[in-house]
């Protein structure tokens, strides 16, 4: 995954007590670079995305906004209470295409027009495609994280727009697994939060509701399903921990590494190593390294359950080897000594 | 298994570097007559298979590999189509239960999403639109617990033995067999190293490995390049795609045989008829799926009543499982204290059983019955003993005859009776009626009327009259 825009934010609401994550953000390159240096060993797992997801990805988008986004038009159509036809759309891909900074800059401008005019009565599309929008996060390094929804629509109950997002994955009967709904739940909670900001710049009164929209991929071919709107009150507040633990460890690296870059102080970092990290993090087994004889490398449930106990004493306390300390460790060891003697009776029979 | 007692299991498998059984049975009946296998690979978020291996498992598979999974043309799939077919006809020919082996879940999905594109595309060949509707079939009653057609090899070994590895670790069928295999000295480095390359049917894509990129940089090649040129191409898809999609079948294969050799016996006569039952309806009538209310309600009916009766015989059949639920309630132990019974092997029979546990989920009407006998009844009585434990007050209502637990001072175990009704009527009477809550957008608008000036209680007991 990267640690760019979106994605970082996401990242970070998903583990904000990961100082390394925190490092990884603020140092330029890509994560894969970032655990090369730090190792200093080749990445040797799977990197990135595949060439098949980013084909499909750009397809189904193109397919979506082809024919002045007709597929948008249609999917959006019931929401807004207008025919198709009289879907206003507007692309600022054809304004300013591009991911480069200049582009993204003219883009976020244009975005700020469109967000006043609407919100002023003045005449605005209904559906913006590829805006831009920013949180800043002003003064230090990385000042700033671009948000880059896929879609802006406009609300039919009032003059705010609501972001959406393509997904071109397939899903079946549009609904998906419990996991990626919540990875594209912050996702929209990001961009959420980075579309308050803008509203909160010229109108403070503005109520924009906690709900995104998600448009996903049919079976067949690129066909979109309908939009799912969904709720994302937890998204946002998760992106702003999220953006919270990135101040305090953007602090506590600026803190050590005294004008060097970033990846030269990991060692004094604080990790904070979970199951999901292992399908997320380049630095997942670097991480893991630091609880490998603990509890937690059994799991994020064992973490919690023996708390910070190392294995061996785990298994001293199964053997007899080692006396328990208080109350907790005492049940512990009379249930593994159950266990452990229900398992050698099996083993035996 | 709660958080501890999992916990406590991983402990004891780090400690003897090996998979822990948490079953004494199986969830799995014994393989029918008619069991094949399917391992597939499918492109990374396009879902289309581009290689499928499939048939019987004692045999070699056959393999299908596609050179452009993403065009229209579906003939390649006609082997397989052809296959699925005949399975099934001969499992009908034979009066045999179905029983489809899959290394884990992303086969079962791309199997579905191979479903949903083809079982109503009037363009394509009837042999397809039924294959198309079988996977369907096949994927739907995957969903119902306790169902007895799909064996998820990854996910039987997940329920039924516990290793010294992350719970998410163990979403690797490599990585458990790792677990499972007495010759591997180190197995917490040995399925950590396994993890390094997929087992959810996709291609490997690592730095030493990096057949996805090959593969697309192939396709490319092959569409501008002709003759000989051409044919060596496709020959190296042809041979990248027979590895990858045969790693996965010997997964598949090596998964089933672990899970055989755990040598759990099974006692699932009633979910193998139910399932059969279901399936066989399903592939003589054709597949619907639920989209009106009245047949989500029944289709949810059916999956609770499949839930509680795979819960019910997994706790019947298993001591371990016992155990737990014990700890929780869900389970009493006890003696039976009192029996009174005027007339030996007659009704009317009730007992009372005592038990040292302190908090028990019965309730009091409950259906009950005694494990390992013939003997069940109705919770009537629920009282706390005087030295702490619980009495449990009991009218039996069928095996009044059964002596050996029908005595004071035998050791019982008691479960509640599964309650699987599915009330076929009433979901037809309201189907009948239409209530708008249910089948319109909105409230009906009824006309407005000057008050009767009676209160909103006297309309109501009129009404109930």
């Amino acid at each position: 995954m990267s640690v760019k825009g979106t994605t970082a934010l996401v990242r970070l609401a998903s583990n904000p007590g990961c100082e390394i994550l925190g490092a990884m953000i603020l140092e330029p390159g890509s994560e894969k670079r970032f655990y090369e240096r730090v190792v200093g060993e080749p990445y040797d797992r799977e990197f990135g995305e595949r060439q098949s997801s980013k084909r499909r990805g750009a397809q189904f988008e193109q397919n979506a906004y082809a024919g002045d986004a007709r597929l948008l038009r249609e999917a959006f159509a019931s929401h807004l209470g207008l025919a198709p036809d009289d879907v206003v759309v507007r692309n600022l891909l054809d304004d300013f295409p591009g991911t480069k900074d200049d582009a993204r800059i003219a883009r976020l401008s244009i975005t700020r027009t469109l967000l006043k005019d609407a919100r002023e009565g003045k005449p605005a599309p209904h559906i913006i495609i590829q805006p831009q929008l920013m949180l800043p996060t002003k003064p230090g390094p990385k000042p700033y994280f671009f948000v880059a929804p896929d879609l802006l629509i406009l609300s039919p109950q009032n003059d705010v727009y609501l972001p959406g997002d393509l997904k071109s994955f397939v899903v079946r009967e549009n609904e998906l697994s419990k996991g990626d709904l919540a990875r594209v739940r912050l996702q929209l909670g990001a961009q959420l939060l980075a579309l308050m900001h803008e509203y909160d710049r010229f109108d403070k009164t503005a109520i924009i509701p906690a709900s995104g929209m998600l448009v996903f991929s049919k079976p067949n071919g690129l066909a979109p399903h309908a939009p799912r709107i969904e709720d994302v009150a937890g998204g946002v507040e998760a992106i702003r921990i999220g953006i919270a633990a990135f101040l305090r460890h953007r602090q506590r690296v600026n803190d050590l590494r005294a004008g060097a870059e970033p990846y030269t102080v990991v060692a004094d970092l604080q990790p904070h190593f979970q199951d999901s990290c292992l399908n997320t993090c380049v630095m997942a087994q670097w991480c893991r390294q630091r609880v490998a004889e603990a509890a937690g490398d059994l799991g994020d449930v064992a973490g919690r359950v023996l708390g910070d106990m190392e294995l061996s004493r785990a298994f001293g306390l199964m053997t007899g080897d080692i006396e328990p300390a208080d109350d907790h460790e005492r049940l512990i060891a009379r249930h593994l000594v159950d266990l452990a003697e229900q398992h050698s009776i099996e083993r035996a029979a | 298994m709660n958080a501890f007692d999992d916990t406590l299991h991983r402990v004891l498998a780090r400690y003897h570097g090996r998979a822990i059984p948490v079953r004494t049975s199986s969830q799995l009946s014994p393989d029918p007559d008619v069991t094949i296998g399917i391992a597939t690979i499918k492109i990374v978020t396009e879902e289309q298979i581009q290689a499928i291996a499939f048939g019987e498992l004692d045999q070699e598979p056959q393999v299908i590999v596609r050179l452009d999974p993403i065009g229209r043309d579906v003939q390649d799939l006609e082997p397989f189509a052809a296959f699925l077919g005949d399975t099934v006809v001969r499992a009908a020919a034979v009066d045999s239960a179905l029983r489809l082996w899959v290394p884990h879940s992303v086969t079962l999905e791309a199997l579905d999403v191979l479903g949903h594109r083809y079982w109503r595309n009037q363009t394509a060949p009837a042999s397809i639109v039924r294959m198309g509707e079988i996977c369907r079939i096949i994927a739907h009653e995957a969903i119902i617990p306790g169902q007895q057609l799909v064996a998820d090899a990854a996910a039987l070994l997940q329920d039924h033995v516990v290793t010294g590895l992350a719970p998410l670790e163990e979403g690797h069928l490599g990585a458990i067999l790792a677990w499972l295999d007495p010759t591997v000295s180190d197995p917490v480095a040995e399925a950590r190293e396994r993890i390094r390359l997929p087992a959810s049917g996709v291609l490997p894509n690592t730095p030493d490995c990096h057949w996805d990129d090959t593969i697309d940089r192939l396709r490319k090649e092959m569409k501008g390049a002709h003759g000989a040129r051409r044919h060596l191409l496709e020959d190296q898809i042809a041979h990248i795609l027979r590895r990858a999609v045969l790693r996965e079948w010997n997964l598949l294969i090596e998964g089933r045989r672990a899970f055989l050799d755990l040598g759990l016996p099974s006692s699932l006569s009633g979910l193998v008829k139910d399932s059969n039952q279901r399936v066989r309806d399903a592939l003589d009538n054709g597949f619907f799926p639920a989209r009106s209310p009245k047949r989500l309600v029944e289709q949810l009916n059916v999956m609770e009543a499949g839930q509680e009766k795979s819960e019910l015989a997994a706790l019947e059949a298993d001591a371990m499982l016992r155990d737990q639920a014990a700890r929780a309630g869900g389970v009493v132990r006890g003696e039976v204290s009192t029996v009174r019974q005027n007339k030996p092997g007659f009704k009317p029979c009730d007992i009372e059983v005592s038990s040292d546990q302190g908090i028990i989920r019965f309730r009091l009407d409950d259906k009950v019955r005694i494990v390992g006998t013939n003997v069940a009844g109705v919770v009537r009585g629920l009282a706390t003993a005087p030295g702490g434990g619980t009495r449990v007050c009991i009218e039996i209502t069928s095996g009044v005859r059964t002596r050996n637990v029908l005595t004071a001072g035998a050791r019982v175990e008691l479960i509640r009776e599964p309650y699987a009704f599915i009330n076929y009527r009433s979901l037809g009477e309201a189907h009948t009626q239409q209530p708008w809550a249910f089948y319109s957008d909105s409230a009906p608008v009824l006309p407005s009327r000057p008050s009767s000036g009676q209160s909103a209680l006297a309309i109501a007991r009129a009404m109930r009259r």
